[in-house]
């Protein structure tokens, strides 16, 4: 009788939590050591995945412009979280749609979706995804197929990174120290893979990974340069969260500087 | 009782950490950030306060099993009681599961269909120990096909089925019409069963109050589902009609028990 009840307790304490154990997938690429201070070098000047050269000599400038009226951006609520709610007010408002003073529009991520032909080399610098005042920095990102990814935490808080490809792997980790810094790659170009924090769920972040380097994300100017393009015709595709895609085609010549427009409409 | 009330608390902060999206706030498991208690934030607070009822639920019902090992008479009982116990244990390791694998639908469910079920359990098991259980009623003429005991088991079978469809609808974001047309055949079985049971007499005052409350959660249960279609699923609306779905079923179970113990 007593070996049948031991069993049973054996049974409930396996899975009620009596195991060690690390968080997932936070071991062998997960820096817990980091010091907070490069952190904060981090939340000063976030790292934007700067597109290496594509051996041309072309460019693109890119504006996109916002018309009709912008939508007020949400307030967010981060009293849940005693670290998040230091923010200034001014940091507590949803960024999917942020149309800038001169009616243009932020975070629009623009790329060559043709008619970029050849390879291109695989850059070690790493691109940073970085959690800083309970929001991803930046916000929308590109990176190259198999490129770092650094995903540092410089919150004094707990967050989780779930990436949610449709056709990379997709995984979640934990960052729950100050300073931590996790180092993740993607093998399949793809636009775009999300990321959100479940412990903040305002917290989301858009990134496309691309095999090429070739790509841009509209600034507080609403302006996004495509440079280093060899001579050719090109398909330049502007993904925005919430409004979609646009596309349009460019030809340029080597040392030719050409500028785009797009236009978002408020829906 | 108490054992059900803790079970059916679970069951809502389960509901909570889908309404609130909080299924991945803690990537790991069994531990949470590595930590027995880590500071309950955002999400974490959903997820995490989760994994501590569970933990207490779990030892309820062990303790349930082992009390009823000792102390039952009635095997099948004892039975229920250890059935719960692994109930709970495999829900347990399904929870783990969808955390470790990150929310598939299938292991998500199957979670969500399990949770219901041990409270189903539970909830049996603190109708066959209470002491007014072991008074039989008188029997009645029961000569018409299907029996009241067959009803039960359709209601009950459907609610369970129900269960499953919501589940699909709450995970993968299909099957709504699945989902609404189970709620039809459920609302017509309890029709039929209420039918029967106004022609009963012997056994009408122990069925006819089970019936009715029965009917009562039917209609709360799809109000609450209009309200969640029509408001885009509110957090605490679409909480409330999981918890509601569970008592659903329960109540429809306990149906079935009451017609069997009214049968023998």
């Amino acid at each position: 009788m007593c070996q049948r009840y031991g069993m049973s307790l054996l049974a409930v304490l396996v899975v009620i939590g009596c195991g060690g154990g690390q968080p997932q997938d936070a071991a062998a690429k997960t820096d817990r050591t980091a010091s907070p201070e490069p952190a904060m070098h981090l939340a000063q000047a976030p790292a934007q995945a700067q597109p290496a050269s594509g051996g041309g000599s072309a460019a693109v400038n890119v504006t996109v412009q916002f018309e009709g009226a912008a939508p007020a951006r949400t307030k967010i609520k981060m009293d849940a979280d005693p670290v998040c709610r230091q923010q200034p007010a001014a940091a507590m408002e949803s960024e999917e749609v942020v149309v800038n003073s001169n009616g243009t529009l932020k975070n629009v991520f623009v790329y060559v979706k043709d008619g970029a032909t050849g390879t291109f080399p695989t850059p070690s610098t790493p691109a940073t995804l970085e959690q800083s005042g309970c929001w991803y920095r930046p916000h929308v990102f590109g990176l190259q197929v198999n490129q770092p990814l650094d995903i540092v935490n410089s919150d004094a808080t707990l967050h989780n990174i779930n990436a949610k490809p449709t056709t990379n792997t997709p995984f979640n980790i934990a960052q729950p120290v100050k300073g931590m810094k996790t180092t993740k790659k993607f093998a399949k170009p793809e636009v775009m893979v999300k990321f959100k924090c479940n412990v903040h769920p305002w917290m989301s972040a858009y990134a496309a990974v691309l095999t090429h380097p070739f790509f841009g994300v509209s600034d507080e100017q609403g302006a996004a340069a495509v440079i280093g393009l060899p001579a050719g015709t090109y398909t330049l595709e502007a993904w925005h969260e919430t409004y979609g895609t646009q596309t349009q085609t460019v030809t340029v010549a080597d040392g030719e500087t050409k500028s785009v427009a797009f236009t978002f409409t408020a829906q | 009782m108490a054992t059900a009330i803790a079970t059916f608390c679970l069951l809502i902060a389960g509901a909570l950490v889908t309404s609130t999206d909080s299924g991945l706030a803690v990537p790991d498991w069994p531990l949470s950030y590595g930590m027995w208690f880590p500071p309950l934030v955002g999400g974490i607070l959903y997820e995490h306060g989760h994994r501590m009822i569970a933990a207490a639920v779990g030892l309820m019902i062990l303790g349930l099993a082992v009390w009823l090992g000792f102390v039952e008479r009635r095997r099948w009982v004892r039975y229920l009681g250890y059935s719960a116990l692994g109930a709970v244990v495999l829900q347990g390791l399904l929870g783990g599961m969808t955390v470790l694998f990150l929310l598939p639908p299938q292991v998500s469910i199957a979670h969500a269909t399990l949770g219901p079920a041990v409270f189903c359990l539970v909830v049996c098991l603190a109708q066959v120990t209470a002491p007014s259980w072991t008074a039989q009623p008188t029997r009645d003429e029961e000569v018409r096909w299907p029996s009241l005991r067959a009803l039960g088991l359709v209601l009950a079978t459907l609610a369970a089925l129900q269960l499953v469809l919501g589940a699909v609808l709450r995970h993968t974001g299909g099957g709504l019409a699945w989902h609404l047309t189970g709620a039809a055949c459920l609302l017509a079985a309890w029709g039929w069963l209420m039918q029967r049971i106004r022609q009963l007499q012997g056994v009408r005052h122990l069925l006819c109050a089970s019936v009715q409350r029965l009917g009562f959660l039917l209609v709360l249960q799809m109000v609450l589902g209009g309200l969640s279609w029509w408001y885009r699923a509110p957090v605490g609306v679409v909480t409330v009609h999981v918890g509601m779905g569970a008592l659903v079923l329960a109540q429809a179970v306990l149906l079935v028990m009451v017609s069997e113990q009214a049968a023998s």
